[in-house]
């Protein structure tokens, strides 16, 4: 056997392994900041892999156009249907939006955070793995982003929090990801809950809130917004709505699955939250 | 072209193979939204591993574990898959040099293996950690697996051609 491991071989073996202690050193020892290495390979990948994401999006659209028109005719059909019911709501807006400041007053929601600071970022790439939801930025460290921060849209949906940061790329592990966990309540009903990524409902988009108080009543809808508890999240962002309710698995409390307003996959520009102010 | 020049285009185009499926696991799949990313890296190491060798088998090996390792956010499956890509490279490339057996067979076959080596592996820890159930080997690992065997099928001859560069295969 040691005559097929010549030396060439054996020295290819000893850079593996110790490119492979340093990269778990980096992990242990730095978390949420990236490598030197992975820096530089990341500078020559991320343009290549945010035009190929390009391409493969406007092929997708065009395949779109071609196979789906008729789709789109029933989807458009629909929407005159929902565009008039809309129209319908904005003439109730009025009364709506009394009993809301009325709700507000009662409830004594507050918001508790203020002054957002921005940085806007396109989304370049996906995580390789089936088993994570885990999206690459287009801007890092350089633009001020650290681990941590809060990635929005520009309609204030949730989309997670930035867990690695390099000098011109950052990672963001999205709500639906396994490892997610935010606190978040119902609002209107005000239950409070956590919000978690789960691995069957990942692949649907959706996620799960966890905890819910056994005797709330939650209807489908309801949206789910972050408490801000950890001041991690900015309180009063929109996590998604309620589209299915059951007991959880020991019959103690109850759960809500919840679709976020947009499909996080189709994400292409992010909000990143650098800085809020929080007024307690 | 002399032999040098000719070894480096060789090595040049398979390196540009690596970031080929480094590009269709993260941006295609990954835009693609299917649920399922194939393991690709693991199957361009293998065809390149097959033509090429041992030695060379195993520098492509450690190069395309470090772009695939590197090129995203670090983890420790990561680090696993530089040891794992460079073990596939040299073993593969022993394999054929001991039995001679240099063709798309051994490349299906070898690819299989890595990729159970990589995302078989990462999917066990997956169960374990309770992070995915049990019937994600039905629903993610074999769907994505049958897909990365069926990209072996673009990258063999992508490589053998490669390999045929200059007149002779490595």
């Amino acid at each position: 056997m040691k005559n097929f491991f010549t030396t060439k071989i054996r020295v290819v073996l000893v850079v593996a392994a110790l490119a492979a202690i340093i990269t778990m050193g980096f992990i242990a020892l730095r978390p949420g900041k990236a490598s030197p290495m992975n820096d530089a390979v990341s500078m020559i990948m991320t343009p290549v892999k945010s035009a190929t994401s390009l391409l493969v999006r406007q092929a997708e659209k065009i395949y779109d156009y071609i196979f789906s028109y008729e789709m789109l005719e029933a989807e458009n059909e629909q929407l005159r249907v929902v565009m008039s019911q809309q129209n319908q709501d904005i003439r109730n807006s009025q009364t709506f939006k009394e009993e809301n400041e009325q709700l507000r007053n009662l409830l004594s929601i507050q918001n508790k955070h203020t002054d957002y600071s921005f940085e806007i970022a396109n989304v370049v790439s996906w995580d390789s793995s089936s088993y994570g939801s885990v999206m690459t930025i287009s801007k890092g460290s350089a633009a001020g982003l650290e681990p941590g921060m809060c990635a929005i849209t520009a309609d204030g949906q949730v989309l997670g929090l930035v867990t690695e940061t390099g000098s011109s790329w950052a990672s963001v592990t999205t709500i639906l990801d396994t490892t997610s966990e935010i606190g978040a309540y119902i609002f209107g009903s005000g239950y409070s809950c956590i919000a978690q990524g789960n691995f069957e409902l990942m692949r649907q988009g959706t996620l799960r809130a966890s905890y819910i108080s056994s005797s709330a009543t939650i209807r489908n809808g309801d949206q789910l917004l972050t408490s801000g508890d950890g001041d991690i999240y900015p309180a009063g962002l929109v996590i998604g709505s309620v589209t299915d309710v059951g007991d959880d698995e020991i019959n103690v409390a109850k759960y809500a699955v919840i679709t976020p307003t947009v499909d996080i996959g189709s994400v292409e520009q992010v909000f990143i939250i650098k800085s809020f102010d929080v007024n307690d | 072209m002399s032999n040098k020049m000719f070894t480096r285009l060789k090595m040049a185009l398979y390196v540009l193979i690596l970031i080929l499926a480094e590009l269709i696991q993260t941006s295609v799949f990954g835009s693609l939204r299917l649920g399922i990313i194939p393991c690709v890296m693991p199957v361009a190491v293998s065809c390149i591993s097959v033509r090429e060798g041992a030695e060379n088998g195993g520098i492509f090996g450690l190069a395309g574990g470090c772009l695939w390792a590197w090129s995203t956010h670090l983890s420790y499956y990561g680090a696993w898959c530089i040891v794992a890509m460079t073990a596939v490279g040299v073993l593969a490339g022993l394999v054929v040099e001991r039995f001679l057996l240099q063709g798309i067979k051994t490349a299906l076959t070898i690819s299989a293996g890595a990729v159970i080596l990589t995302d078989g592996l990462y999917t066990l820890f997956s169960l374990f950690s309770r992070i995915a159930p049990f019937y994600s080997i039905f629903t993610t690992f074999l769907p994505g697996a049958v897909i990365s065997m069926i990209l072996c099928l673009l990258f063999y001859p992508l490589t053998l051609a490669v390999s045929r560069i200059g007149g002779s295969h490595g």
